[in-house]
């Protein structure tokens, strides 16, 4: 708008009109936030003791055990997050671009440059399995 | 002329403009949307999308035609667009509404998208998480934008509404605004609904099995699936699709210099992205690899595009009654009429994995001939193995560990005869039988070996034989019970061949037994007849009428009754010993089996604590093979194989340390037994391996000619045809005597030499006459081989070999038969073969070395492998002159087992030394 254009009544209803989206886009926020809250769930997941030697899936997560210990990752792809489920040749491999990691979730093959995210866990003695926080 | 021509074939086939065929799609689109909304269930879409596949069929008719028409509403508007922005110089069109069109072309990306999640398979998930990325690495609001679009994570409510509401709407408006229409031309509107009928009647909209292992997105992504994967930061997509985006809307504005540049510009960049989505539809195979069109699994077994649609007016009355089969998820068409089906192991139950998981076919239609299209009738071939036993959620590892494992690549086989024939200057090559030329060698080797390997296909139905070759996963793995081989005789005996009288299916399970070892294994070396007692001979059946102690094999081989294996007397099978990692390989490639097998007597026959594993150690192909077979319990310590730290499943202490094995298949506990002390008494012996000792016999076979006859007809092992010429063996002596021994000698990493005296048998004695095969006359097309090889022959005996079998002998030695004296007076070892010499090197037919002598040259199959020298022979015979007099198992030489030296410098005045030179 040009300083020497006038503020007729009908310009300033547009200009108002406009604003307005911004308390919505507050409102929409909000909303947003509000709404996960209410959903979220506990984001755990439980393992049994016994994880099996080597590479295995159980969705959302890879289970990586070696004889210096167990690595638990999420499956998704850093790239774009595809869900990986396939390993060949001991390499994890992701089938939507073709990402290649190994067993300690580093990158062997892009286009994913991030290694896989690693989970932390605990172990509940008393009641003998993996909790595993999902972020 | 041809103008014309053109003209009204143009004018036949875009009877009306692109607009308005877009707008008739449209139409079409968002009526057989509304009926499809019906069956559709946005609770669990997959599940019900596969049941309207299943069993609604007019639900399918819909269902395809707002596909169909979803494709081609998407190609008229982008064909439209283009019509637009090339006439950008004539048509004048407001900002705001230019402004919306742009917006609209990226809506109706949307609204295709969201279709092709809302199916909510395979694709569509991995789809889902894609855009649930990009948009998430927008700033500032990329996640909130993102949750609003997609909803939560598995709940497709927000994208159906997105769909069904927002964008239909948002595009009726536009559409209407832009056209001032809604209906478009009632004439074209009537020519497209045929069309989309005829096409729907013929062509299904696709749906993923979630077995195929391909994933892919809709056919219009497939080349941002390509950039995709060129974009570590994929956020630059965005900005891509953004740029576009602005280019389009600012054509119209811009001045005509640079609005031709943009018009280029986009013109190849729809190219280029039309070259991708090519490569991507066609040439993207499993794990992004690349593949030709013809080989790609995506377009080969496991989905069907081409299927006719069937509709029928009435329901099937069972369907309604029992309900549509379900397995993980999938409706599964192939329980509908194969639903009694029995035999199966517990893991390979159709509830649990259904049919199509190893079967492939259409498991979405209940017509016969849709469900079986692209079926695959004998699943396991390692051909086709990663669409059937090696899916994601089956055994995903197996497939290419088996791919390079030794009977799958007969790499061994093949280098040594290579070598045989001067074709490879080493014997350390890796070789695979799919890469057999077509060489004097390697049609030798297709004439005579090549059916033995893991990839050659099993093509009928029926158990595993004495005949069966190869066969994939079913040479070990398959398995028919009483039943089902009845079942397979009456399908065998009916006129129509109806797969539906297979009530019983052979299982698929860790039952392997020897038989199925047996008939590659009873030839070359022979170690399933040997193992058995079976010595080969060369009689004929007419030999042997009223003879007994004989054996006749499916291929009219008669054997002769020898002693078998203790291991088989006591009831040991092979994959007693042998575990899967050894037969399934183990992700190495190998040279030859002696490093692909790991099992040492050793890991049974222990005097010292193995080292074992818990339960919770096991990997995980040892956790299932432990699970399935029940042989442990959770106390179990399983001990481990000390070349390959695998822990083996069957072998393990219990609380009291007390070592077991347990028979696999019989159950049977075997307590395990230390070597005898005798074995490890002093250190002469130290580098004598156990089977040097307990080896009963070998069987070996001597005096071996192999010739081309180019008239004769031949049948190319590996192709599996018929061939003009062919290589023929005419093989020599069969005899059964305790084998010769050598020395496998390897340097360590350390620098150190380390020797292991070990059982060969004559490998390759042969000559070979090329000149029928090269066309060409010369001593050069004749060869002559004496190589030895290590094998070991599966005859062992519990009793060890006596001293003198070994010291005094000129089998063992590697002399050949014969009569091996020593003369008191001379005190010279003598030697008279019994077999003539051979012109070519002057050694007996039957040796390995000469007596006394240093062999040098060629000699064995392998580098690492070699017969006794000169020196060695000496000492070896210098204990046989001890033995001429002392008792083995008197004091002296009992004593000189821990030091001969000592020994020797004890000589009383009766005692005779050798003298060799
Ligand atoms: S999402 Fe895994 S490579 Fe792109």
């Amino acid at each position: 708008m040009h300083l020497d254009q006038k503020l007729t009544r009908e310009r300033f209803f547009k200009i108002l009109g406009y604003a307005l989206v911004l308390p919505f886009i507050y409102g929409w926020i909000s909303m947003l936030k509000q709404n996960r809250l209410l959903h979220s769930k506990t984001n755990t997941l439980v393992l049994p003791p016994d994880l099996p030697e080597g590479l295995s899936f159980v969705e959302p997560v890879i289970i990586s055990k070696k004889s210096d210990g167990i690595k638990i990752f999420s499956a998704r792809c850093t790239h774009l997050g595809c869900m990986i489920n396939h390993i060949q040749d001991g390499h994890l491999i992701c089938p939507c671009h073709g990402s290649e990691y190994l067993s300690d979730g580093s990158v062997i093959k892009g286009p994913s440059k991030e290694p896989l995210h690693e989970l932390s866990y605990t172990f509940d003695k008393e009641r003998g399995v993996f909790i595993v926080k999902l972020v | 002329m041809t103008e014309t021509v053109r003209r009204k074939i143009k004018d036949l086939i875009f009877f009306d403009t692109y607009g308005y065929f877009s707008i008739g799609f449209f139409l079409i689109c968002v009526v057989s949307g509304i009926f499809l909304a019906i069956p559709f269930d946005v609770n669990s879409p997959y599940s019900s999308v596969s049941s309207i596949m299943l069993g609604n069929s007019w639900g399918t008719f819909f269902r395809n035609v707002h596909y169909w028409s979803a494709q081609f509403f998407l190609i008229f508007s982008v064909l439209h667009a283009w019509e637009y922005i090339r006439k950008t110089d004539r048509v004048q069109v407001k900002r705001g509404v230019w402004f919306r069109l742009t917006l609209a072309l990226l809506v109706s990306f949307w609204v295709m998208l969201s279709g092709f999640i809302l199916k909510a398979d395979a694709d569509s998930l991995q789809a889902q998480r894609i855009l649930d990325s990009l948009l998430s690495s927008i700033p500032l609001v990329g996640k909130s934008l993102s949750y609003s679009i997609l909803g939560r994570d598995g709940n497709f409510q927000i994208i159906y509404v997105h769909h069904i509401a927002t964008t239909t709407i948002f595009l009726a408006i536009i559409i209407f605004e832009h056209s001032r229409t809604i209906w478009g031309k009632w004439k074209t509107l009537l020519i497209l609904v045929l069309f989309t009928s005829l096409l729907s009647f013929i062509f299904q909209a696709p749906l993923h099995n979630n077995l195929d292992p391909v994933i892919k997105g809709p056919w219009y992504f497939l080349g941002l699936q390509e950039i995709l994967h060129w974009l570590s930061f994929p956020g630059t997509s965005l900005l891509i699709i953004l740029l576009v985006l602005l280019l389009i809307y600012f054509l119209p504005q811009t001045k005509y210099r640079y609005r031709m540049v943009f018009k280029r510009t986009l013109l190849y960049s729809f190219y280029i992205y039309l070259i991708l989505t090519l490569i991507g539809l066609f040439f993207r195979g499993e794990n992004w690899q690349w593949t030709w069109p013809w080989e790609n699994p995506y377009l080969k077994t496991m989905r069907n595009y081409v299927t006719p649609a069937f509709i029928s007016p009435n329901p099937d009355e069972k369907l309604s009654k029992e309900g549509l089969p379900t397995v993980m998820d999938r409706k599964e068409s192939c329980l509908i009429c194969h639903d009694g089906m029995k035999g199966f192991s517990p893991a390979h139950k159709p509830q649990a994995i259904g049919c199509v998981s190893c079967h492939g076919g259409n498991s979405f239609s209940s017509d016969k001939e849709q469900a079986h299209h692209k079926m695959v009738l004998i699943p396991g071939n390692l051909a086709d193995a990663k669409r059937s036993c090696g899916t994601t959620d089956c055994h995903p590892e197996i497939p290419s560990r088996v791919d390079q494992s030794l009977m799958s690549t007969l790499s061994g086989m093949i280098n040594v005869n290579r070598y045989v024939f001067d074709e490879a200057n080493t014997l350390s090559e890796v070789a695979h039988v799919h890469e057999l030329g077509q060489t004097a060698a390697d049609n030798h080797f297709r004439d005579l070996c090549a059916a033995c390997h893991l990839g050659n296909p099993k093509v009928s139905f029926g158990p595993n034989t004495e005949l069966s070759r190869g066969g994939g996963c079913n040479a070990c793995h398959l398995n028919y019970s009483k039943e089902a081989g009845k079942a397979l005789n009456t399908y065998n005996m009916s006129e129509k061949k109806d797969t539906a009288l297979l009530k019983f299916h052979p299982s698929l399970s860790l039952n392997i037994t020897n038989d199925h070892c047996f008939g590659c294994h009873s030839r070359s070396g022979r170690i399933s007849t040997s193992y058995e007692g079976w010595h080969e001979t060369s009689l004929d059946k007419e030999d042997i009428i009223n003879k007994s102690g004989f054996r006749i094999l499916e291929d009219d081989r008669i054997f002769t009754r020898v002693s078998d294996d203790v291991h088989h007397r006591k009831g040991l099978d092979c994959i007693d010993c042998h575990n899967s990692y050894e037969l399934m390989g183990d992700d190495n490639s190998y040279h030859h089996k002696e490093t692909q097998v790991k099992i040492q007597c050793e890991d049974c026959h222990f005097n010292k604590p193995p080292e074992t594993k818990k339960y919770a150690e096991l990997d995980k192909e040892s956790v299932k093979i432990a699970d399935l077979k029940k042989n442990s319990t959770p106390a179990s310590r399983f001990v481990v194989k000390s070349k390959s730290g695998i822990a083996m499943t069957n072998v393990f202490l219990n609380e009291n340390d007390t070592a077991f094995l347990v028979g696999k298949n019989s159950g049977k506990i075997h307590p395990l037994k230390a070597p005898a002390e005798i074995c490890t008494r002093g250190e002469a012996h130290n580098k004598v391996s156990c089977s040097a000792c307990h080896t009963a016999w070998a069987p070996r076979c001597i005096g071996c000619h192999n010739e081309y006859e180019p008239q004769t007809e031949g049948f190319d092992l590996y192709a599996n045809k018929y061939t003009k010429g062919s290589w023929i063996e005419y093989a020599g002596k069969y005899l059964a005597i305790p084998p010769t021994l050598g020395v496998e000698q390897d340097i360590l990493p350390d620098g150190e030499v380390s020797q292991k005296i070990k059982t060969a048998v004559p490998g390759m004695v042969l000559t070979i006459d090329k000149s029928a095969y090269t066309h060409v006359k010369g001593e050069d097309q004749f060869i002559f081989k004496r190589l030895f090889a290590p094998a070991e022959a599966h005859t062992t005996q519990t009793r060890g070999r006596s001293c003198k079998s070994c010291h005094n002998d000129p089998v063992a030695l590697g002399y050949g038969e014969g009569n091996l004296t020593f003369n008191k007076e001379s005190r010279k070892w003598n030697f008279q073969p019994k077999y003539q010499k051979n012109k070519n090197d002057n050694l007996p037919e039957d040796a390995w070395t000469g007596f006394l002598k240093e062999r040098i040259g060629e000699f064995s199959t392998r580098e690492n492998f070699r017969p006794f020298t000169l020196k060695e022979q000496e000492k070896i015979l210098t204990v046989g002159t001890c033995l001429n007099c002392h008792d083995e198992t008197g004091e002296i030489m009992i004593n000189s087992l821990i030091n001969f030296q000592m020994t020797l410098k004890n000589l009383s005045k009766f005692c005779l030394l050798p003298v060799f030179r």
